[in-house]
């Protein structure tokens, strides 16, 4: 009974979400994001500022991001328990979640190559920023659908035997309130604009809402999964 | 059953009287956290556009001036007469009628498509008269809003279609039962929101 | 067909015909000076908004009959959102 590599598995989650906020908020401090409205010039300034922490403080953020890809599968294994040999379901999750790796990564590659030579032209910083921004707030279609299959999952695990049937409603939730992102390719300031209340701190806020609500779920899967073992190991 | 008890089942619309009142919790858990969870999200928007409104008070007022309060009044009808239908189909299948709910979730599913020729012709208007959602920031809170809002309009009508599906059933098991009153209270949840969304855009001035 | 005169002959179509009724009235006040003092309408009308949420709650989601705790956190949203929400319009230019 593997449960020992799954809970190992499971902690990746919520360490990967304190790294994560480490990297991006405390050290490379980008946290509020600057504004749309920034010109090239002010953009520039930003990067100029604490350029090496920024540096680093990215770096930590990737890791972050590979981070998540254990909790990731150790979701899908407990989506497995539920599913059966045929698990289209969980194979979902574990695509979308990976892919969700590199949604971290990607866009802070675009940072760091706006950050390696700053006295680059502004408007190609710009450029590179507004590369690095858009996805990094926006690429929310591939976590709407990893939380659909597991809110699917969830609901066929008629028993509760490994997830909370609320768990499916929580996972639609967190999906639809991602939805909203889609104006910050449309706007340039306020709520909806990628630093702006509604589009930056509510769905940052969810998504670490959801890692840790999850995390609990999984560890209570998992132990559920341990203690279903007993009986048949004492034979 | 005793003539005093349908007596007072039917002072009551149905839910009979005991000693305890009996509760129920419509749906189950994760209807409430979901739409719990909904509400709060449109509660932060209505702050939101509350207070952006007070940032620029007379472009708001002057550009709320060119909506049509009768669209939101039409569409403010229909959402509460869909709900009254929903509701009297959710009491319907708990008696165990059998065509009657179909009948009533059409009706609601009726309502609901007029609300959205209504939206249409809205914001068909609107933009005709060249106001567009990046005109001014009223114009963007208001499409916005209406648009997120509309959104789960379509949402709740796949789960009316869904429950119209549940209701050609003759009869419902627990669990088939626990789901209609949960699609029931989210299509409620989509006229809640409305009623609100009709009061601050149209006519808080 | 013939449980629908019995079903709607109850509290819920009082509910429904209140909240019509109650629907004109914010209208009214939204649009001709029934109340002194633009603030105040509107400041009513966001109440009004909420007493009609209030009920589409208790009676069509059946709230009212619900286990207390939900009864609870709903009446608080809407104590507490609708309060912010007057407070904010009172409090604005």
């Amino acid at each position: 009974m593997n449960t020992k590599s799954q809970m190992l598995c499971a902690w990746c989650g919520p360490a990967a979400i304190v790294l994560f906020m480490v990297g991006f908020w405390f050290i490379a401090g980008l946290v509020p994001p600057p504004s749309p409205h920034d010109t090239a010039l002010q953009v520039v300034a930003i990067y100029h500022h604490h350029t090496n922490l920024k540096r680093l403080g990215l770096v930590v953020v990737m890791m972050a991001g590979a981070m998540t890809a254990p909790f990731v599968a150790s979701i899908s294994t407990q989506m497995k328990r539920i599913e059966g040999q045929y698990s289209p379901l969980s194979y979902t999750q574990l695509g979308l979640g990976m892919i969700g790796v590199l949604l971290f990564i990607i866009p802070a590659f675009m940072f760091e190559a706006a950050l390696f030579r700053p006295d680059r032209a502004p408007s190609l910083v710009l450029a590179l920023s507004d590369l690095a921004w858009l996805p990094f707030i926006g690429a929310f279609m591939p976590a709407f659908f990893q939380n659909l299959a597991i809110a699917a999952s969830c609901f066929q695990d008629t028993e509760e035997r490994v997830f909370p049937r609320w768990l499916g409603y929580f996972n639609v939730w967190v999906a639809i309130a991602f939805v909203p992102g889609i104006l910050i390719n449309f706007l340039h300031g306020g709520p909806f604009a990628w630093n702006g209340v509604f589009c930056f701190w509510l769905p940052l806020s969810v998504f670490g809402v959801w890692f840790f609500v999850m995390f609990w779920a999984l560890r209570r899967g998992i132990l559920a999964q341990a203690a279903e073992a007993v009986p048949a190991a004492a034979l | 059953m005793a003539t005093l008890e349908d007596a007072t089942r039917r002072q009551n619309g149905g839910e009979p009287i005991t000693r305890e009142r009996v509760r129920h919790l419509p749906g189950e858990l994760g209807t409430w956290v979901f739409i719990l969870g909904d509400m709060t999200v449109f509660a932060l928007l209505f702050g939101i556009f509350m207070y952006y409104r007070d940032k620029q008070p007379a472009l708001f007022a002057h550009s709320q001036l060119t909506l049509h309060k009768s669209f939101g009044v039409i569409n403010t009808l229909l959402l509460l007469t869909s709900s009254l239908c929903v509701v009297t189909a959710v009491r319907a299948v708990r008696k165990g009628a059998q065509r009657l709910p179909t009948i009533l979730l059409g009706v609601a599913v009726v309502c609901g498509l007029g609300f959205t020729l209504n939206k249409f012709l809205e914001w068909g208007g609107l933009l005709s008269h060249h106001h567009y959602p990046d005109t001014n920031n009223f114009y963007m809170y208001f499409f916005v809003l209406t648009g997120i809002h509309f959104f789960h309009l379509l949402l709740g009508m796949g789960v009316l279609t869904a429950l119209i599906v549940l209701s050609r059933k003759p009869s419902l098991s627990e669990k088939e039962m626990m789901f209609f009153e949960g699609g029931a209270c989210f299509w409620h949840m989509v006229d809640l929101l409305w009623i609100v969304l009709f009061a601050l855009l149209y006519l808080v001035h | 067909m013939a449980a629908l005169p019995g079903l709607l002959r109850s509290r819920i179509t009082v509910v429904w015909l209140f909240l019509i009724a109650a629907t004109i009235t914010s209208l009214l006040l939204g649009t001709d000076n029934l109340v002194s003092g633009v603030k105040l309408a509107s400041a009513l009308v966001i109440v009004v908004a909420f007493v009609k949420v209030r009920f589409v709650g208790m009676y069509f989601m059946e709230i009212g009959n619900a286990p207390v705790p939900l009864r609870a956190i709903f009446q608080g949203y809407c104590a507490v959102v609708c309060t912010v929400l007057v407070v904010m319009l009172l409090t604005s230019h």
